[in-house]
Order: structure tokens, then C-alpha cells, then sequence
């Protein structure tokens, strides 16, 4: 007997229908793990064309100990009886045999013998060999009695033997005289062998059972075993019973017993025959689209849109490091109030990292003379505010500005913006007007072919515009619903938050936004457990641009990771301070009791 | 619980459409079937044993016809739930 256990199926399935093995065994412990709670849960699993697995309560009753013989009570308890469906029967058995009206006289003999039945027919093949070694042992002294009896039913199965034998012969010799060594008629010399053999074994068990009868019996005879003997001896006597009565063919192989029936079917090419039957049958009819689609790990669609919006991303870093740490410093002195989120996280999550670095530098000093004494930065940034807000945002203010807003006073600051208005003015003007007289003063040809030429290139400059403000309106529609909607997921192998963040919300660095909806069921975020149901949050804004909830949610998943390495004694539990900086500097002035004063002296060590 | 649950909770957890779930299950089912015969067993572990077993040819009655009828011997499948199946549904009570 074979046996195939999990992973030799998945070979098996691997090899027939050429799936990746991973995922296989994946499938069916997922499938197992299915069925076993749906028994618990409903008590029955149906599969359609397979069976049915089903919880049955067996009460509770009293049984006995067979060892010391002891009553005991046997509790209640649920079992498991998976009942086959059709198919699954058909497929086991291909043809049944039919059932037949039941007839006494004739098969009344096939049921009858259960368990003696099969001593017979294995005794058939041994010859009475075993049992002189039967006779000698202590037990027989109580069956003394039919001892004559039995020792004369042997004697003349012996002479029964001995008359059959010589006819044989005679048979034999006159076979071999009319036609020489015929192979049908003339039997091997193993057989003649044999039966020779047979009638000394029987003359000898006589001639003990004669020598044990001739001692005094002792007591009564048990049934079981004259029984035993009458039938060994009225079988041999009358030979096999007739099967004849049966008119069908199929009906006769129901007489053979089932280990001679099995050997007879189960030939190698019968089971190829068999399996090709079975492939035929029902699932495999669509071989085409088997072929085409091989189940894999497919993504969701949510990631391939965020592929192609990673990739834009990748072309629309165009300015240099420098800018954007200009960027970041007076954005993060702004944190909060003006919502430009698109120049925070336009860039690649290690550049990320460096520029957290470099805004600690102002606001962890911004942090420490802010709790000293709040005046007189207060009112710079408010100045600052103010000026912000009041003029119209273009990136080339922005990109101009910002070196001023960095470090200057404020006197500085408004006279530049005054100058940078003027340039501005200037340039709208002559845009409005210039450009609409140049085409009168030019002249020559030369003049004309290079006008052209630039407004060639104009145009071409106007379709590209045109091309990206589509892009954007594009961008911003999506922008008004949430970039991810919340769902749950069951967390697979493999998984970390890291990489689940990096899936979902393109950028890694967001993961503290999974730990914090998850407070409750993550204990450790570094490592978190195969199996769970874990809440992927909403994201409202494009990872680019991040709501002002986004941040605070991913801030606030910084300052728990934070605390946990803290209660565990992390000497680095204050880096994870660094995205609370970075996504929401207000958490640390809420939160200013909780984190420890050493941290943040530490964080502005960090800078230096 | 019956199959289409199945595959939704499959599809589900395994991230897959269900479309793919029910093919890979009707695969494995039908894997399991051509394995179930009197030359091979299918051993799943912490969940059973699917095989093929013997049974004897015996009376029956037909109550609809008042008769008895011979049904011969045949093979049939079965499955033997392991240890700790049984030890995982012991919680189990009926309603």
C-alpha cells in the first residue's frame, strides 16, 4: 500500500497541472484550516462532487476496561463521518455489480461462514500441515472425545485421497501411452508431488489422533471445535460449492473472494486505464484554459495602479538635493498651518531619510526654545505665516524665497518680496505686450525663419503643457477620493509591515500608519504573526500629498513605536522620534510629558 | 459550510480571485480521487486519511418492495479522521 502524504500531492499536482509548489501546499493547508472551522462552526463541510465531512455526537456510555475489567463511564464526545458523493463512488468503482433478488437456497451459503468461512478457504492453500502442531498442545485435552470420531473422518479422507490419486495416475499413464507428453492432460510432477505429500501428512494425523483417543477422555467437548472440524472435512468431501445457479457473468465474480477479485483487476495497464477514465471525466475537459492561467500569487489591482503612479513620480524629481532641503526647512517651520504636502514627499524614501535628518537641525532647536521661552520665535514664524499666506503661490516664489525665510530678519524679508513683485509685474507686462509687437520690428528673413522656428518650438512647448495639465487634472480628481480604502488582510508569510506599507501605500516609510490602526492586536511591530486579520487604514491623500489626518496617524504611529522601545529599554528608541518630527512636529509638544528629556537632547545631537 | 463559502474564504485569505481558488480546489480534489484506490492512500496531515476498503457482499431488505435482495461486495471509499482532528473538534457540541 502506498501512501501519499502532503507533499507527494503537491508534487503529483505540480507535476499534472504545473502550478508553483509554494503556493500549492500554501492552498491546501489554507483549505484544511477552511474545513476545520467551518465543521466547528456549522458541523458539516459540503465539497460538490466530493463529499461531505460532518460532526455526529456519540453519548455518552458505559463500557468496560477490557484489561482489568473495571465499568467505566465512556463520555460524549463528537465524530467525525465523511460521507462520499456520487462521483467519488463512481470514481472508485467504475461498475458495480447490480443487486439480485435474494434466493435462500443458493446464497445463503455465501453469507453464512463469516469468520470461519475465511479459515477455510486459507487452510485450502496450506494443506492440514498445521495440525498435528494443533493437536499437541494442552488445550486438546478436553476435546479427547471426538478424537476417534475425528481420527476416522481423516482415515478416510486419506483413502478418499489414495483412490483419487491412483486414478490420476492410471489417467496419467494412458494419457502418456496414447499421445506422449500431452500438456493439458499429463499433470506436473509438483502437483503428483503434493498430493503424495497430502496423504502422508493425513496418514500420520490419523495415526495421532488413534494414539490420543486411546487414552481415557476426561471431560465435554466444546462445539467450536467439532464444528470446525465437520466443515474442513464435509468441504473437502463434497469439493466447492456450486456456483452455477448464477445465470450472469458478473454474478459469479461476486462468489470469488475479494483479495482473488483484486488481484485480478488491478493489473498495471487496468489502473492507466482507470486514471485515463478519470481524466477524462469532468475537470479536465477545458485544457486549453488551464494551460493559460496557472494560479499564482496575483497582485491586486490596487498595486499596479500605484506602480504607475510611483513611476511619475520617479520623472517628476527633476530638482536638485539642494532645493529640496531648502524646501523642507521652511516647510517644516510652516508644519501644520500651510498644507503644501506635494513638496514633502516628492521625493524617494531614502532621500526621505536624509532630510529628516537635516530638519531636526531646526526643529528640535525650534522644539527646545519653544518650550524655554515662546516669544520671540513666535512671532517670526507668525510674520512669516502672514507673508505666505498673503501672496500668491507660484514655484518660482517658492524656490526664491525660501533662503530668505531660513535665516533673515524680517524687514530683509519684505523688501525682497517687495523687488520679487516689481520683477514680476515687469515680466507680465512685457509678456502681455512686448511679444505682440516683436513681429513689427523684424525685418529681415533671416529674423522671420528664426521667429518661426521659435514658435515651432512654442507650440510644441504648448502641447507638452497642455499634456501635463491633463495629467494633473487627471491627478487631482483621483485626489478627491481616499488614495486607499480601508480593508482588512490576513497577514501571509513573509509579510512585515514594512513591505505591506511599501504595497499599498508606496512609500515604507508610512508603515507606523498600519501599527497605529492596529494597536490592539500588534504587539511587536518589528515582527508580527502569520495568520492575523490586520486593518489596512485609509490613506485620504496621494502618497505624495498627505492629508493633515494622514500625518497625525502616521506620527502618532511613530511616538507608539517609540514608546514600545522605550518600555523595552532601547538606547535608540528615540530615533523612531525622528517620523514623528518629520510628519507632525505638534505630537511632540503634545506628547512633551510622556517622551523622556534626554531623548530630545539626543535628537538634537543627531543634527550636529 | 458548502463549497462556495469555501472558496470565498479561500480567495480571501490567500489573495487570489475565485476563480483560481475553485480551479486549484477542484484540483486537489481530483488528485486526491485518482489516489484513492486499493493500491494508495492520500495522508493529509492533522486532518485524515482518504482510502479505499472492502465490503463484504450481504442481505438487504427493500421495505418499498418487501423483498431482500444479494448486494455483492464492493469497494468503498473512506475517510479516517486523524488524532488531532478529533482533539481540534472536541470542543464541539451539538445545538
Amino acid at each position: 500500500m502506498k501512501r501519499l502524504y502532503d507533499k507527494a500531492l503537491m508534487d503529483q499536482i505540480a507535476r499534472v497541472y504545473g502550478n508553483e509548489q509554494a503556493f500549492l501546499s500554501e492552498f491546501s493547508r489554507a483549505l484544511l484550516d477552511i474545513i476545520r472551522e467551518g465543521l466547528i462552526r456549522d458541523g458539516q463541510v459540503r465539497l460538490h462532487q466530493f463529499g461531505t465531512f460532518k460532526l455526529k455526537w456519540m453519548n455518552s456510555r458505559n463500557g468496560v476496561n477490557p484489561s482489568t475489567g473495571n465499568k467505566i463511564l465512556i463520555q460524549g464526545r463528537p465524530r467525525v463521518i465523511f460521507t462520499p458523493a456520487k462521483r467519488l463512488k463512481e470514481a472508485v468503482e467504475p461498475n458495480p455489480l447490480a443487486r439480485v433478488p435474494w434466493n435462500e437456497a443458493e446464497h445463503a451459503s455465501l453469507l453464512q461462514p463469516k469468520a470461519v468461512a475465511a479459515k477455510t478457504t486459507a487452510d485450502k492453500t496450506p494443506e492440514p500441515a498445521p495440525e498435528p502442531a494443533v493437536l499437541q498442545t494442552k488445550p486438546l485435552a478436553a476435546k479427547r472425545p471426538v478424537l476417534s470420531e475425528a481420527a476416522g473422518l481423516v482415515a478416510k479422507l486419506a483413502e478418499q485421497k489414495k483412490e483419487k490419486f491412483s486414478t490420476e495416475e492410471s489417467v496419467d499413464l494412458k494419457a502418456e501411452n496414447k499421445t506422449g507428453a500431452d500438456p493439458i492432460i499429463a499433470q506436473p510432477e509438483s502437483v503428483v508431488a503434493d498430493i503424495r505429500d497430502e496423504i502422508e501428512v493425513l496418514e500420520q494425523v490419523a495415526e495421532i489422533l488413534k494414539k490420543e483417543s486411546a487414552v481415557e477422555p476426561a471431560e465435554k467437548v466444546t462445539v467450536a471445535y467439532s464444528g470446525y472440524h465437520q466443515q474442513t472435512a464435509h468441504e473437502e468431501i463434497n469439493e466447492t460449492p456450486d456456483v452455477s445457479a448464477f445465470d450472469d457473468k458478473k454474478d459469479k465474480e461476486a462468489v470469488v473472494p475479494p483479495v482473488a477479485k483484486k488481484d485480478f483487476e488491478w493489473n498495471d495497464q487496468s489502473v492507466v486505464d482507470h486514471i485515463k477514465k478519470l481524466s477524462e471525466r469532468h475537470y479536465f475537459k477545458n485544457t486549453e484554459q488551464k494551460e493559460k492561467s496557472a494560479p499564482k500569487f496575483a497582485a491586486p489591482e490596487i498595486i499596479v495602479r500605484t506602480e504607475t503612479r510611483s513611476a511619475l513620480y520617479e520623472t517628476t524629481d527633476s530638482k536638485s538635493d539642494q532645493d529640496l532641503d531648502k524646501e523642507l526647512n521652511s516647510v517644516s517651520k510652516l508644519n501644520g498651518e500651510t498644507d503644501k504636502g506635494g513638496l514633502q514627499a516628492n521625493r524617494k524614501p531614502l532621500l526621505a531619510v536624509a532630510a529628516a535628518v537635516i530638519v531636526l537641525l531646526a526643529v528640535a532647536t525650534l522644539f527646545n526654545t519653544f518650550t524655554a521661552d515662546n516669544q520671540p520665535i513666535d512671532s517670526q514664524a507668525v510674520a512669516e505665516m502672514q507673508t505666505f499666506t498673503a501672496e500668491p503661490v507660484t514655484p518660482a516664489f517658492s524656490v526664491a524665497e525660501e533662503p530668505v525665510a531660513a535665516g533673515r530678519e524680517q524687514a530683509l524679508i519684505e523688501e525682497e518680496l517687495s523687488t520679487l513683485n516689481t520683477v514680476e509685474e515687469d515680466a507680465a507686462a512685457e509678456l502681455t505686450a512686448g511679444v505682440i509687437d516683436r513681429p513689427a520690428d523684424i525685418e529681415t528673413e533671416f529674423a522671420a525663419s528664426q521667429l518661426a522656428v521659435n514658435t515651432d518650438a512654442l507650440i510644441d512647448e504648448a502641447a507638452v503643457l497642455t499634456q501635463e495639465v491633463a495629467d494633473g487634472q487627471t491627478q487631482n480628481n483621483a485626489v478627491q477620493t481616499a488614495f486607499f480604502t480601508a480593508r482588512d488582510y490576513r497577514l501571509i508569510n513573509g509579510d512585515s509591515l514594512w513591505r505591506l506599507a511599501k504595497k499599498y501605500y508606496v512609500n515604507p516609510f508610512y508603515w507606523p500608519h498600519i501599527y497605529q490602526a492596529n494597536q490592539n492586536k500588534i504587539n511587536n511591530p518589528d515582527r508580527v504573526k502569520m495568520g492575523k486579520l490586520v486593518l489596512l487604514p485609509t490613506l485620504y491623500g496621494e502618497p505624495d500629498a498627505l492629508t493633515k489626518q494622514d500625518k497625525n496617524n502616521i506620527a502618532t504611529g511613530y511616538y507608539y513605536n517609540y514608546l514600545y522601545h522605550k518600555k523595552r529599554g532601547n538606547p535608540y528608541a528615540y530615533f523612531s522620534l525622528i517620523g514623528v518630527e518629520r510628519f507632525d512636529a505638534d505630537l511632540l509638544i503634545k506628547y512633551k510629558e510622556e517622551i523622556a528629556r534626554s531623548d530630545i537632547e539626543n535628537l538634537s545631537l543627531l543634527s550636529d | 459550510m458548502t463549497t462556495t463559502e469555501v472558496i470565498k474564504l479561500l480567495s480571501i485569505r490567500l489573495q487570489i480571485s475565485q476563480a483560481e481558488a475553485r480551479r486549484c480546489l477542484i484540483q486537489e480534489l481530483d488528485i486526491i480521487t485518482q489516489h484513492m484506490n486499493s493500491e494508495s492512500q492520500v495522508v493529509l496531515r492533522r486532518f485524515g486519511t482518504f482510502g479505499v476498503k472492502q465490503t463484504a457482499a450481504r442481505r438487504t431488505y427493500l421495505p418499498s418492495e418487501k423483498k431482500y435482495y444479494l448486494t455483492p461486495a464492493r469497494t468503498v471509499p473512506f475517510f479516517r479522521a486523524s488524532q488531532w482532528l478529533k482533539d481540534f473538534v472536541k470542543s464541539w457540541k451539538p445545538e
